[in-house]
């Protein structure tokens, strides 16, 4: 049974050893860099030790760290650990602390996960168990936010005084439960398990299977709104540099092939938890890169905000032409048939045309009366007046098959007097683009709104640009 | 007083409509714009399949309010002989021409009937005429009045006063075919502004060119909802199509020999208040000396009156362009 995840000095051997072929995985990348995103380090938080799994409460945010400034009265465990405590940092002010005093103890702390509502936080704490004396669990105990205080403390129902159950990763209604747990069933040393909220108890704990749970380890959940489970695994086929960031996603009821996340998500270092936001434009990072120690990082995008987006009205061409006041049809008396603009001549009472481009067309229903062998004077006429829309146009197939390159082109884009600056893609998926013309590919089945941005050109760096925004839906089709 | 307001309404609406449209200056009965060559009337002994079923034909005149000069019914060639008119035989016979005036002339329901039955000579007799084979009168003019526009019957709807002439062969089997003119001149046709001439059933003889189109106009009065179109001895000779401001071209049922024929439309509500256009075309194996009837009545069994001056106008059909986008 493994102790609390901490990275096995071998990797760093081995990552010095394999770097050749790590270069040469990063010429042949599993999944197109999302190079939208800037990282930087939280210099405010980082102490030089181990800081992880940051999630925000508040106007701050929540971590554990090594920290010996955490004011507990020993800096290790029993093994000359270094312990983790649940610590706060607030943005306004820059202040750090322990999150909640109470739970400052000679223990590990940590992590934690909040519903969105944050009313109900899990959260891992090692206590000592009767049942074993050989060492304290690790388990999850969940408190109740009111007015503030943290009260009602109370453990996960399915802790196991022989395992770690650890990084609870709450689903926003609080109503499922992911964590990593070294249970009995478990495929490798720790897995990603979950339980669900029925009737007032937690189910029985799932494992989730091989198509993510590996025999390395499967570490740190987070559970987005969206539907994805995140999560750091060692264990993965094309899992060479360590702990790598994985995203699965529940589809007919099993959950996908673990795929990994791309640059900037995953360095050749260890990448262990990932939090993000509900539109994926900003979150935070568990890594070593850089320093050989776990380290929090903060990520965003200068992908604007689309607000209220409309739909993108399509301008039509081809139009069914018709006399709705028509109740009686004789070819024997009459032949009928369209002129348009006085030019082009369409037989029929009734026809189908498509106009060659925006314009002006008059069109006006001839009645040629065979009787009288001459045409009958006419008044049923109207102008149809075709114009391109101003908006962002985003040219793309309805229906596109799953895991296949498209391309999504905003060439069409009509702003008479807009001088634009970029085109901005958000593709519905979590991921964004950006240029006039893009490739993208879905990974999973199902409906996307896909929302193209046109940004006005700055005239000076402190403007803020006008953006206006279409959306159109596509329909992502096949198996995962 | 529901039904008051609403009787109101119409008549409001007919007055506007005549106010707008009845400001041409020809009462020539046929008018022009229905390119008629005739009207006709056969002598009571004739057999119906040469072609009039009651052997007597009524027409009204309308004299605006504004107008009190002494006016003149001018008739062209109302003898029964001649180069015109049809010979069964030998020419025997005499049509009668009774002008009326005065109450009842034409609120009278059976005035406005379209057989000669009951008080349809209703109103007060201002003048009549026997006319025979006579060449004096062949292909010429005989004129009645002067009349006082005051002899007539005063109609609000109208805002007119309205006189009728009813031309019956009283014997003889021999056609007589003739025209009238509503003239402010005993020996000239000079026309009345703003009067009109209509009937509720229309005798004519057709045009023996193939090529000549004729028009009649009923006038659809506002409650009109569905119409019954009537035609006697057509004949088969070509067809009868039916445009308004909502119909393009529609064909009706024309008869045969010595029978009546009918058809019945839908009233679209564009064409309320408006005029059809009765047209008719003749077939190409020419019928000659085709005489026909045609009245038109409404749902509740009412005769609607063909206005020689169409009410709104000759009907033109307007359509409504759709453009239905195809992805």
């Amino acid at each position: 049974m493994r102790p609390f995840p901490m990275t096995p000095s071998i990797f760093n051997e081995m990552k010095k050893a394999l770097l050749p072929i790590w270069i040469l995985l990063l010429l042949l990348p599993p999944a197109a860099a999302q190079d939208y995103y800037n990282v930087r380090k939280q210099t405010r938080i980082s102490t030089g030790l181990n800081e992880a799994a940051a999630v925000p409460f508040e106007d701050g945010v929540v971590y554990i760290t090594e920290s010996t400034s955490v004011g507990a009265s020993s800096p290790t465990d029993p093994l000359g650990r270094r312990l983790f405590t649940i610590f706060y940092y607030r943005e306004k002010g820059g202040v750090k602390g322990p999150f909640i005093d109470a739970l400052v103890t000679r223990r590990h702390e940590g992590p934690v996960s909040f519903t969105s509502d944050g009313t109900l936080m899990a959260f891992s704490q090692q206590r000592p168990s009767a049942a074993n004396r050989d060492f304290d669990p690790l388990g999850i105990y969940f408190a109740d936010n009111v007015e503030g205080q943290w009260t009602n403390i109370r453990p996960y129902e399915h802790n196991d005084p022989f395992a770690w159950l650890f990084s609870p990763a709450l689903s926003p209604d609080g109503r499922t439960l992911f964590f990593s747990a070294n249970l009995p069933d478990a495929i490798g040393g720790f897995d990603i398990y979950k339980s669900e909220l029925k009737g007032g108890s937690w189910t029985k704990p799932e494992n989730l299977g091989r198509a993510v749970n590996t025999s390395g380890e499967e570490l740190y959940p987070f559970f987005h709104p969206s539907g994805k489970l995140y999560f750091s695994s060692d264990g993965h086929d094309d899992n060479l540099a360590g702990y790598d960031l994985f995203e699965t996603i529940l589809l007919n009821g099993k959950w996908t092939k673990a795929r990994k996340l791309p640059a900037p998500f995953n360095t050749l270092s260890n990448d262990y938890h990932v939090w993000f936001d509900e539109n994926f434009k900003s979150g935070y990072i568990t890594s070593d890169r850089g320093s050989g120690s776990k380290e929090i990082f903060t990520f965003g995008t200068d992908i604007p905000e689309f607000e209220a987006p409309e739909p993108i009205k399509k301008t039509y061409y081809k139009y069914r032409i018709y006399d709705r006041k028509l109740d009686t049809v004789d070819t024997d008396l009459f032949r009928y048939s369209w002129l348009i603009n006085d030019t082009l001549e369409l037989p029929g009472h009734e026809v189908v045309y498509r106009f060659p481009g925006p314009g002006r067309y008059v069109c006006k229903l001839q009645v040629y009366d065979r009787q009288l062998d001459t045409l009958v004077e006419g008044q049923t006429v109207k102008t149809l007046n075709i114009e391109l829309n101003e908006q962002a146009v985003i040219t793309c197939p309805d229906t596109i098959p799953v895991n296949t390159p498209v391309v999504f082109d905003g060439s069409e884009t009509h702003l008479p007097g807009f001088n634009i600056g970029r085109y901005v893609w958000e593709f519905g998926d979590g991921t964004y683009g950006e240029g006039i013309r893009v490739t993208h590919a879905y990974r999973y089945p199902g409906t996307y709104r896909v929302i193209l941005g046109v940004e006005e050109r700055k005239q000076n760096r402190r403007d803020v640009p006008e953006v206006r925004s279409n959306f159109r839906d596509v329909v992502v089709t096949g198996s995962d | 007083m529901h039904s008051k307001c609403k009787e109101m309404k119409r008549k409001l609406y007919i007055i506007l409509l005549l106010s707008i449209s009845v400001l041409g200056f020809s009462q020539p009965v046929p008018n022009v714009e229905e390119n008629i060559p005739h009207l006709m009337t056969f002598g009571k002994l004739a057999e119906t399949s040469w072609g009039d079923d009651d052997f007597s034909q009524a027409f009204f005149f309308l004299i605006p309010e504004e107008y009190d000069q002494p006016f003149f019914i001018r008739v062209f060639d109302p003898d029964t002989g001649g180069e015109i008119d049809e010979i069964a035989g030998e020419w025997n016979t005499r049509c009668t021409y009774e002008v009326f005036g005065g109450e009842g002339v034409w609120t009278e329901p059976d005035a406005r009937e379209t057989h000669p039955s009951g008080n349809y000579k209703s109103g007060t007799m201002l003048a009549s005429r026997a006319f025979a084979e006579n060449p004096r009168y062949d292909n010429s003019w005989y004129t009645f009045g002067p009349f006082n526009p005051a002899q007539g019957e005063y109609v609000e709807m109208y805002q007119g006063r309205i006189f009728k002439i009813i031309c019956e062969g009283v014997s003889g089997d021999d056609g007589n075919m003739y025209r009238y003119f509503l003239s402010t001149e005993a020996d000239e046709n000079r026309p009345i502004e703003g009067a009109n001439a209509f009937a509720y059933e229309y005798s004519f003889r057709m045009h023996n060119d193939v090529n000549e189109v004729s028009h009649i106009y009923p006038y659809i009065e506002e409650g009109t909802v569905t119409v019954r179109i009537s035609n006697f001895d057509w004949d088969a000779d070509g067809n009868m199509v039916v445009i308004s401001v909502a119909r393009q071209g529609r064909e009706v049922r024309v008869s045969g020999e010595d029978h009546w024929t009918e058809d019945e439309l839908r009233i679209l509500d564009e064409e309320i208040g408006t005029s059809f256009d009765f047209r008719f075309v003749k077939a190409r194996n020419l019928v000659r000396n085709n005489n026909v009837v045609v009245n038109v009545r409404n749902q509740r069994n009412e005769t609607l009156p063909f206005y020689t001056i169409p009410i709104g106008g000759v009907p033109r059909y307007r359509g409504e362009v759709e453009f239905d986008p195809i992805d």
